[in-house]
């Protein structure tokens, strides 16, 4: 049984760096995406990382997952390195830490069936179970997340914004993973939708005991869903705190600026 | 819901079939009309091609030195004249057309397969893979090709399918191209993302990913490929470089009616116009096809 | 109580929109995107349009404008200025589309010409409707960057779209919109794209430009926020109608339609308070 403090991902001094524009004349800029970044993920939480664009969120979800090389720092899944693991062990993190991302029709492959979307990671992890057994569980997530068993057939581009998500959901949670990363999930959403998401989130969150990394710009977004959050700006870390330290004392002159950009949704009486 | 409930509520839902974009796109392809008449065209000269010969009193290679360089006539059966070694115009028109058409399709067959494959590998490892594979097609692209596949017949013979061969070799290096260009675009797509974070190997990402993805701009490159390749054929037939007599193309019919178009103008005419109008049906399938694979916003 | 309020919006009626419907020839059939809306705005009002994807919202103003795509089509009335915007021919829409309206976009990325210095396509659309000479036009568009607060550098005018922020590219397409005085501007989800700071200033700039040049502002959104901090007044859409329409303050504050509860119900709490 995982300790509930536990810390199961650490990340230190991470950076990520590339040249401006390669090519004939070299530039001498370097674009610091991620710039010595130190964190920990606490088993069970919802750790939120928000920040405007070019601060680096996206690339750090890209770098936990090695979908991108980084230029130097150490990320550590349950206190070992992941720079010395093997391809087996490698692939045994990917099934424990998954994500799901912002633009609900462009993360699922417009040419394949819903089922089949969902049905890839049982056959990369599970590949041993039979085809019945799969489809139990392919509908079982369906369930979950909310979508009616007669998309099973249906492909991406007949389903609405919130559903894609939901498929994307469901694919990230069929192996049950420990981790779920979020970037930007409801940002391309109306905001109906959002609502709906955020607490399919939440409650998958408890059914399935994750521990979730959400990335959003939307400051309000973070308040109401996330434990602590990450400021960050221009790849380095502003602040880090829990979440109603942060919002009820802010610190930075930035993240006060943040704060107070955010449009009240309360009018003034006029 | 217990298990029967669920097993039947899977059997159900799995008769709902979806629309798939293929669907779409065929629906979109039959409503261009240009699209359609050609697509019927090319079919009846296809089945005439490979059929119509045993209809036909003549053969292709008999010769008849009573009736050389006849004119088109209904009496005689010989519907569109004769040749130089009075040889039936139409039977030969037909033949010819078995040999173009399939030139035309294994050509461009062998020419897709490696371009594909090259391609895909190039453009989705990048880096100095990709790098050194482009550096090859861009040299092969710089040879006179005219004269590589001349030293290929001089030196291999004047073999049939050798000529196939010949000219999908040269093909692929477009379709490589193309296809790396394709799979560049498609790799920064997040459904390629989301398969590498679920731990996907590459090999399948390409198989399943990216290669069904690709389809769409493949097969309007088919369509305007064949034409391209027809036409490459029967140069080097005209140049004397194609096929060998007895066997014959459009390329040899239209190089031979094009020294007697002033005594026997149908020797020229007639195997014109099929060359013509097949290559123009190909051409308004490919129109059709890239309209409804990739329609514009309407 | 009707005659007095019908008067109030005579005397400074700068659109009046009635029994607009648009519909679209797809391939599923005939589909109807707006359903008999009607709405008015006043000079140098803001009105706010509410609404999720599908609501309509979008094609509303592109029909009145002219911007609908070729197998879409509209009836109804559109009096701009004593002028009927629907019934017009394409080439009337286009005299007012530009001059006297102005269109900002959502996506500032694409709506500006990549190829095409910043400074042709400011001037660009002077000539075109005022017949400016190009150093005319030149001294219009630097005027006109000093409103929307960018710096008049040449640097700027000789940039292209690709070298500037998505912030800085829709300003542009602000001052773009300014350049023949236009008496109304309809902004389609500006700053959805952009950053929560940079849309703070965006939406600076068109509280400046109602409140100190008194131009007619249309700001469709789906952020309540954005809504509640510039509008006056505010419309909600669902499913091509109208659902509620008022004051910017009676209908966030005291919802009468169902929908209009459900949708502030799914805003987050907001962070201060």
């Amino acid at each position: 049984m995982k300790d509930k403090s536990e810390e199961i991902l650490s990340v230190d001094n991470l950076k990520l760096y590339y040249p401006e524009s390669a090519g004939l004349f070299k530039s001498s800029n370097t674009i610091k995406a991620v710039d010595d970044v130190s964190f920990k993920l606490i088993n069970g939480e919802t750790l939120g990382i928000v920040g405007e664009s070019g601060s680096g969120k996206s690339s750090i979800c890209r770098l936990i997952l090695s979908l991108v090389v980084k230029t130097s720092g150490k990320i550590s899944w349950f206190g070992n390195d992941l720079d010395g693991y093997t391809k087996k062990e490698m692939k045994d993190f990917r099934k424990k830490v998954q994500i799901i991302f912002q633009d609900p029709y462009g993360s699922l492959d417009p040419r394949m069936t819903i089922g089949s979307i969902i049905k890839e990671p049982l056959d990369i992890f599970n590949g041993q179970l039979s085809k019945q057994e799969k489809e139990e569980k392919i509908f079982q997530l369906m369930n979950d997340v909310g979508l009616s068993n007669d998309l099973f057939n249906r492909y991406p581009h007949e389903l609405s914004g919130g559903q894609c998500q939901r498929v994307g959901i469901a694919r990230a949670l069929i192996n049950e993973p420990s981790v779920l990363i979020c970037d930007e999930p409801v940002s391309a959403l109306d905001l109906s939708i959002q609502a709906q998401i955020l607490d399919l989130l939440n409650d998958l969150k408890s059914k399935y005991n994750l521990t979730l990394i959400f990335v959003s710009h939307d400051l309000s977004v973070i308040k109401a869903i996330c434990d602590k959050v990450l400021v960050l700006k221009h790849g380095i870390i502003i602040e880090n705190r829990n979440t109603d330290d942060l919002f009820n004392n802010p610190k930075d002159d930035y993240t006060k600026k943040l704060i107070s950009s955010v449009p009240s949704p309360i009018p003034l009486a006029k | 819901m217990n298990k029967q409930e669920n097993i039947k509520a899977i059997e159900i839902s799995k008769t709902l079939k979806g629309r798939s974009l293929w669907v779409d796109a065929r629906r979109r392809l039959f409503l261009n009309k240009a699209a359609v008449i050609s697509l019927f065209t090319l079919i009846i000269i296809s089945i005439v091609s490979v059929f119509g010969p045993f209809f036909l009193q003549y053969n292709f290679s008999d010769t008849d030195w009573g009736s050389i360089y006849q004119p088109p006539s209904f009496e005689t059966g010989h519907y569109l004249g004769t040749d130089g070694n009075g040889r039936d115009l139409l039977v030969r028109i037909l033949h010819g057309g078995r040999l173009s058409l399939s030139i035309g399709l294994i050509a461009t067959f062998v020419s897709v397969f490696i371009g594909v494959l090259y391609g895909t590998i190039a453009g989705f490892f990048g880096g100095k893979l990709d790098i050194f594979m482009m550096r090859i097609v861009e040299i092969l692209y710089a040879m006179p090709y005219l004269i590589f596949v001349i030293i290929l017949m001089v030196v291999f013979g004047r073999n049939i399918y050798f000529l196939f061969i010949a000219i999908g070799a040269v093909e692929w290096l477009t379709m490589a191209r193309i296809v790396r260009g394709q799979t560049i675009s498609l790799k920064e797509k997040e459904f390629i993302e989301t398969s590498k974070a679920l731990g996907q190997s590459n090999t399948l990402i390409i198989v399943k990913h990216i290669i069904p993805n690709l389809a769409g701009p493949i097969i309007v490159y088919i369509t305007l490929m064949v034409p391209s390749v027809i036409i490459l054929e029967s140069f080097l037939s005209f140049l004397g470089l194609g096929v060998q007599e007895p066997l014959t193309s459009w390329g040899v019919l239209i190089s031979e009616g094009s020294r007697e178009m002033e005594t026997a103008w149908w020797l020229l005419i007639f195997p014109g116009s099929f060359m013509v109008i097949t290559l123009a049906s190909l051409n308004f399938i490919g129109d059709g096809l890239r309209d409804a694979i990739d329609p514009k916003e309407y | 109580m009707q005659s007095i309020q019908k008067n109030i919006k005579n005397s400074n009626l700068l659109l009046e929109v009635n029994n607009l419907n648009v519909f679209f020839d797809t391939a599923d059939g005939k589909i109807q995107a707006v359903k008999d809306v009607n709405l008015f705005i006043n000079k140098g009002e803001c009105l706010g349009i509410v609404g999720e994807s599908g609501s309509g919202k979008t094609q509303t103003f592109f029909s009145i404008t002219g911007l609908l795509s070729s197998n879409g089509y509209c009836n109804g009335s559109a009096i701009f200025k004593d002028f009927d915007l629907i019934s017009a021919s394409e080439d009337k829409k286009r005299e007012y589309l530009g001059k006297s309206i102005g269109f900002i976009f959502q996506d500032p990325m694409t709506s500006l010409t990549p190829h095409m210095k910043i400074g042709e396509q400011l001037s660009e659309i002077a000539t075109f409707h005022d017949n400016l000479s190009k150093s005319e036009a030149l001294k219009r568009a630097l005027n006109v960057l000093d409103i929307v607060k960018l710096p008049k550098s040449r640097n700027l005018i000789n940039s292209y779209p690709h070298e500037l922020s998505g912030g800085m590219k829709q300003r542009i397409m602000i001052a773009i919109s300014l350049m023949c005085s236009p008496e109304l501007i309809i902004a389609d989800e500006p700053t959805t794209a952009l950053d929560v700071t940079t849309q703070s200033e965006i939406l600076n700039i068109f509280n400046d430009l109602q409140k100190g040049m008194g131009i007619s502002i249309v700001l469709i959104s789906h952020n309540i926020g954005v809504i509640a901090e510039t509008s006056d007044r505010v419309m909600v859409m669902k499913g091509g109608k109208v659902v509620e329409k008022g004051s910017t303050f009676d209908v966030l504050t005291s919802p009468k339609d169902e929908y209009t509860k459900h949708l502030l119900s799914c805003i987050p709490p907001w962070l201060e308070g």
